[in-house]
């Protein structure tokens, strides 16, 4: 169906990939017949070269602007030199409006649910230009009910990352639920989500470190009722009015910028330091923030390249991981990733058991780990399912390396990143929800109110080297 | 969009879903578990039709189907989607369409009234604009706004469709009211949009007024485009700027990237003249933009830290200490840590100049082989920015040692770099350097630069000439760039260990004369003549080092930035080039302008080349003669040497890049005024060839006197080395022509060689073909600069070459002028003038050209 206003086509057969398109041409002068061929040829290009396709391309005097989504491209055409920032993020609020929608983007989703993302597509664009988006909104307008996948795919909890955080397994429904359909049920999900980027050295030391945060809404409450919810009172927030009179306070939590989502009203947060909003239904994050406090690194990790007393191409390398939260906690798909030079022929990895570092018993969920060499990208990756707090483990690889190459193997090996999701108060910034209130007059009205924290890496990174 | 080849299949499924449907309309419409069979149905005649199959056949059975189940919405919709789609594809059931689209249009249901009208107004069949402007007309007065919001959007199909239609009905007339009189913001949104397209936009105080007072009431997409109209508005008292920016103030610290980035702009916009506001701005904007930079979605990081690469370029200072945010991420996609990497060089200073270096020290370890190049360019690019430089100079030194070979032949084309800025360096990093094992470097490039370190830093080198003379044995092996590079550096180093390099020299020449490349040959047969005539001059020419150079060759035109700079917030920023260059239709090539090394990673289309050691290397100039240790002042006549051209200093060097249409033309004024005192260069080469030896004991003793030779007499010296090569006559006679055409390609540039010197040569001013201007007067330094410019900016130009005083011919030394045009469509005129001293003759004049011509 090339509409040619429209012109979304998925999905993209002719090429190999788990790529699907959905054009969406914007501020149209003229009419543009998109060509998926052309763009498709340009992202199996950037494929080939084993480089990501930079968000805009231009093919032929048409600009393909597009965002990734999962194994998605949502891609944009038009030949007007428009905003960037306004097309990816238009591009992200429809895969949000498709989220809320028929619960998860994947290919299997989209493709079940054609006639829908058409007609969504089609209120949320009309002749290149953008419409109301909101969910809120086109809920009164959509009428094609969304059809469900066929089946969830495994281990939607367990990815690592913060990918695995925008599609936790218990909110994989639609918006519809509570809507149109079966009985109704109110609930609201307030997560904070902070992402952390610290870079160490050998020796555990911190070089740097900095939190980039959001307070992620989803709520489902019918008749949308404001909500209010309770920051720390002591909060700084730079750049903004309020908060406590005196500084005196060193373990404040201080927030560098921040950012509002519309639907928060900014006097509230700056004098009673409360996000006073009316959630549209949906996901949506009220609030964006940064912090440069210096956190308690969740994880250490110290590398140890020794050489071979008997055997001279071989190195024997030991990596131990710490978790240096308390063990309440358990932080799961942990990933530890170890690129080995080139130089490096061949790889014997063994993992300890659970050995936790106070004597107790080792609890059975957590020795689920494996660690393994691959070769293809030369990187030892070291999963661990869960990890409590306070364990420690560590891996041991037995390295083979060409002749006189030892020195440059253990000068050159790194960077350790780590991968984590680390549930539970208190957040890396300190930042904190005290309470949550449902703003509605009626009686008996008790929504379910799911609120979270989550630490994930963004980029934690342990250098063994620095030149 | 049905294809050829399914056509087959296509019937079947025409067919099946035919039949489904008749099935269907046979049933009763009003009971629920038939009209799911009915959505069913319909969702799978969809997905045929995403498959591009015509499906119009269909098209009675899903009109009964509908009006069976009149009540459904979910088929309505479909069945609109249907029906756009069919009408495009088969017009002759279009009318049917409309008639069940305009029934539609009166529904007691706004949602269908609405989809029904928008729908219709897509149709753009030109024989039914009669019926859509009715309904157009009508749903504008619908109470619902959800109806006229689809009819204002009609309203600007229906101009494009037809123009006069809509003026001979005032329907422009009606948004316009609307734009200040409905109450619903979308309403306001699209009416403002549907004036903005047609043209008929005015952007009054009162406009503003409205706008801003209404600001929040719009969806993020419509703030935006008010937020573009508003910053375009120029406020008539301060206080009205004032009261905008402190209204638009939210927008700084929203969580939707698209309205901080048009809110930005608009403060950016509108504080441009008032420097002191604009740095209180400045802090607010930089704030803003770092939330977007730390964020999660790619591609909104992506957008926001292209547009704040062009701001920190304008204020680098206010960006500089907030480094560390800048750092890659490793999950980071390649197009974001390749800007991250312009963004850390950007702003370095001396204050955090070694903590970028070490962080991007770490990147060499990248997966990522062009990520892990442009790291070390990156650092290079960190050691001409920064004065202190040791440290820096350290780092790549160490990555020489490192074991990709991809990072030492980078880091040595980097070395280059640095040492043309710091030839004081040499000393420390020269050992290195030769300790690297050219088999290893497998690149023209590198082989290149390593063959340029030894020519120009040779003396510390004890075995550099054999170095050299090993890496000509393999000549014919090389690309021609590296023999450029020999032919270059051979001689360089002759001039200074004349006894160790002579052999290598003569083996040089010889085979760079027999070249199968035009360039290398005419080099080769260049030096050779220049070393016959005159071994003085010759060692100016050859023997000289390069000039310094201030910074990295890939920065872009000051004239480019700052039209990127006012086209922030749009895809300029991205593609760093113009619109012009990517928007305009008639213009096919995105990288016609994009004159970045890097564009090439941002998907455009110009090929970008990484800077180009041996176009240093090609480069003459004369003026620093002590810097490299040469002998004392020419004592040729033509002591005007240190006026030649300095092509090289500007950030045109080595940015030759695209395939340059190039015209030279050799112009002559008339006869009489054309006086010059040349030489009969054929004639004196003869006499060169037929063993001459006053050159060489010249040379010997000159050697000698500089003690950069070993101090040896030569014996003979270089007249026995060049009568041994059996070169004769060079130059067949050949008329001169007033115009030539030369192809000038990537790798060359235009390459022009005279033998004779320049003695004042200028760039004139540039301006369009249709009218080109002469001015002498520019100094030679900027000559350099002026190209770059020109290549920049001009699509054709004129460039004028005065050639000062012909006596300059006579002394026989030779000036190669690499001109590297950076721009592929430019086309440029050169014009030679030719005056001199009364008495002097033409017929030499003509065959210093003459050898001129053959060179290019």
């Amino acid at each position: 169906m090339a509409d040619t206003l429209f012109g979304y086509s998925i999905p993209f057969p002719t090429y190999d990939l788990y790529v699907a398109i959905t054009a969406v041409a914007l501020y149209i002068p003229s009419i543009i017949l998109t060509t998926p061929e052309a763009f498709g040829r340009r992202v199996q290009a950037s494929r080939a070269a084993g480089s990501d396709l930079p968000p805009a391309v231009g093919i032929d005097g048409v600009q393909y602007l597009h965002v990734k989504v999962g194994d998605l491209l949502w891609v944009a055409t038009t030949r007007v030199n428009l905003s960037p920032s306004l097309v990816s993020e238009l591009l992200l609020r429809i895969t949000v409006i498709c989220r809320d929608y028929f619960g998860q983007v994947t290919e299997e989703c989209v493709r079940r649910n054609l006639p829908l993302v058409y007609e969504l597509l089609d209120e949320v664009m009309d002749y290149g230009f953008p419409q109301n988006s909101s969910t809120e909104r086109l809920k009164q307008f959509i009428a094609i009910q969304p059809q469900a996948a066929r089946s969830l795919p495994p281990g939607v909890t367990g990815v690592a990352g913060g990918e695995a955080f925008d599609r936790p397994a218990e909110v994989i429904k639609s918006v519809l639920d509570t809507s149109r359909t079966g009985p109704v049920k109110d609930e609201i999900f307030v997560d904070i989500v902070e992402r952390l980027t610290a870079t160490f050295d050998a020796t555990g030391r911190q070089k740097s470190s900095s939190i980039t945060g959001a307070v992620q809404i989803k709520s489902y409450l019918s008749g949308n009722p404001p909500i209010q919810l309770g920051l720390n009172e002591d909060l700084i927030i730079r750049g903004r009015e309020g908060g406590p009179a005196s500084h005196a306070s060193s373990d404040a939590v201080v927030l560098e910028t921040c950012s509002l989502h519309q639907a928060v009203d900014p006097r509230r947060l700056d004098t009673d330091r409360v996000l006073e909003l009316v959630p549209p239904n949906g996901h949506f994050a009220a609030m964006n923030y940064r912090s440069t406090r210096s956190f308690r690194p969740p994880f250490r990790v110290y590398p140890l390249m020794e050489d071979d007393a008997v055997a001279p191409d071989k190195l024997t390398l030991y990596v131990r991981l710490r978790a240096e939260f308390p063990p309440s906690k358990t932080a799961t798909g942990v990933e530890l990733r170890l690129p080995l030079p080139r130089s490096v022929q061949r790889v014997h990895v063994e993992t300890d058991g659970a050995r936790p570092a106070t004597l107790g018993l080792p609890s059975k969920t957590h020795f689920a780990q494996g660690a393994e060499w691959v070769e293809r990208d030369r990187v030892l990756v070291w999963n661990l399912k869960h990890l409590r707090g306070s364990q420690e483990h560590t891996l041991r690889a037995r390295l083979t390396v060409d002749a006189g190459s030892v020195e440059a193997v253990k000068r050159d090996y790194g960077p350790i990143t780590v991968q984590f999701v680390l549930p539970g108060k208190p957040s890396a910034s300190g930042l904190d929800v005290r309470y949550m209130k449902i703003l509605k007059q009626e009686k008996n009205y008790n929504p379910a109110r799911w609120f979270r924290v989550v630490a994930v890496a963004n980029s934690y990174q342990i250098r063994p080297h620095w030149l | 969009m049905a294809r050829g080849g399914r056509s087959g299949r296509a019937r079947g499924e025409v067919a099946e879903i035919c039949k489904a449907l008749d099935h269907l309309t046979s049933m009763n419409g009003a009971k629920p578990e038939v009209i799911q069979m009915k959505r069913d149905c319909f969702q799978k005649l969809l997905r045929y039709m995403t498959q591009g199959i015509d499906m119009s056949a269909a098209f009675v059975p899903v009109t009964k189907c509908v009006a069976l189940s009149k009540s459904d919405l979910p088929l309505k919709k479909m069945q609109y989607l249907y029906l756009r789609t069919t009408a495009r594809q088969n017009s002759s059931v279009a009318l049917l369409v409309v008639q069940t689209l305009l029934n539609d249009c009166k529904d007691l249901d706004p949602t269908i009234r609405g989809a029904a009208l928008r729908s219709m107004a897509s149709l753009r069949v030109p024989e039914l604009m009669d019926t859509v402007f009715m309904a157009v007309e009508a749903g504008l007065r619908d109470p619902h706004h959800y109806v006229r919001e689809a009819a204002v959007m009609g309203v600007l199909k229906c101009w494009h469709a037809d123009a006069a239609g809509c003026r001979l009905r005032g329907l422009l007339g009606e948004v316009e009211r609307a734009l200040t009189a409905d109450g619903d913001a979308q309403v306001v949104a699209n009416c403002l949009y549907v004036m903005q397209q047609v043209g008929a936009l005015k952007v009054t105080r009162d406009l503003v007024v409205s706008l801003l007072n209404h600001i929040h009431s719009f969806s993020d997409w419509a703030q935006c485009f008010v937020l573009d109209i508003v910053g375009d508005y120029s406020p008539a008292s301060e206080e009205e700027r004032f009261d905008i920016l402190e209204v638009l103030d939210f927008g700084l610290s929203h969580t939707n990237s698209a309205v901080v980035m048009a809110t930005v702009k608009l403060f950016l916009n509108h504080t441009a003249a008032f420097p002191d506001q604009q740095s209180q701005v400045l802090g607010r904007v930089r704030d803003a933009l770092l939330t977007l930079v730390s964020g999660r979605e790619h591609e909104v990081v992506y957008a926001a830290l292209s547009n704040t690469l062009v701001l920190a370029k304008r204020h680098p200072d206010a960006f500089a200490p907030l480094f560390t945010d800048f750092y890659c991420r490793y999950q980071d996609p390649s197009y974001l840590k390749a800007l991250k990497i312009d963004m850390l060089v950007a702003v370095t200073d001396a204050s955090n100049a070694y903590d970028i270096a070490e962080e991007l020290s770490q990147y060499i370890r990248d997966v990522d082989e062009q990520l892990a190049r442009q790291a070390i360019r990156a650092v290079a690019a960190i050691a001409l920015k920064v004065p202190e430089v040791n440290g820096i100079l350290d780092r790549l030194l160490l990555f020489l040692g490192y074991e990709k070979d991809y990072v030492t032949a980078e880091t040595l084309v980097q070395m280059a770099v640095v040492l043309r800025r710091y030839p004081d360096a040499a000393e420390a990093c020269v050992d290195s350097i030769v300790e690297v094992n050219p088999e290893t470097l497998a690149g023209p490039d590198e082989r290149a630069a390593y063959i340029w370190v030894l020519g120009e830093h040779g003396q510390r080198v004890q075995s550099a000439p054999y170095l050299l003379e090993a890496l000509v044995e393999g000549f014919a092996d090389e690309a021609a760039k590296v023999r450029l590079a020999l032919l270059a550096a051979v001689p360089r180093l002759f001039f200074r260990r004349a006894p160790e390099c002579r052999g290598a020299l003569g083996a040089l020449l010889a085979a760079g004369a027999a070249d199968a490349d035009v360039e290398v040959r005419d080099r080769a047969l260049f030096a050779l003549r220049l070393l016959r005539h005159d071994v003085h001059a010759a060692r100016e020419v050859l023997g000289a080092p390069l000039p310094l150079i201030s910074r990295p060759g890939e920065e872009q035109a000051a004239e480019v930035e700052d039209r990127i700079f006012d086209e922030m917030n749009t895809l300029s920023v991205l593609y760093r080039a113009p619109a012009y260059t990517f928007i305009d239709p008639t213009i096919t090539s995105v990288g016609a302008y994009d004159t970045d090394g890097e564009g090439s990673e941002e998907g455009v289309a110009g090929q970008g080349a990484p800077t180009d050691p041996t176009g240093m290397l090609l480069d003459v100039d004369t003026r620093s003669e002590a810097s490299a240790g040469t002998a004392a002042p020419s004592p040729t006549p033509g002591s005007s040497v240190p006026d030649l051209l300095s092509l090289s200093s500007g950030p045109a060097a080595g940015a030759g890049r695209g395939a340059p249409d190039l015209h030279v033309g050799i112009g002559f004024p008339p006869a009489p005024a054309l006086a010059g005192a040349g030489l009969d260069l054929l004639g004196d080469l003869e006499a060169v060839a037929g063993s001459s030896p006053a050159p060489a004991q010249n040379l010997g003793a000159s050697l000698g006197g500089s003690g950069a030779g070993a101090g040896q007499p030569m014996d003979g010296g270089i007249a026995d080395l060049l009568g041994g090569l059996g070169f004769g006559d060079p130059t067949p006679a050949r008329p001169v022509t007033a115009e030539v055409g030369v192809e000038g390609n990537e790798k060359t540039g235009l390459l022009v060689a005279c033998s004779g010197i320049w003695a004042d040569a200028t760039l004139a001013d540039h301006g369009a073909p249709a009218n080109p201007t002469h001015a002498h007067a520019a100094p030679p330094q900027t000559f350099a600069a002026r190209w770059a410019e020109l290549a920049h900016s001009a699509r054709s130009a004129q460039v004028d070459l005065p050639l000062g005083v012909l006596p300059a011919l006579a002394t026989g030394a030779g000036v190669l002028a690499r001109v590297a045009l950076a721009a592929p469509t430019t086309s440029v005129r050169v014009v030679l003038e030719v005056a001199g001293p009364p008495g002097s003759n033409l017929q030499d004049a003509l065959e210093g050209l003459q050898n001129l011509l053959l060179c290019l």
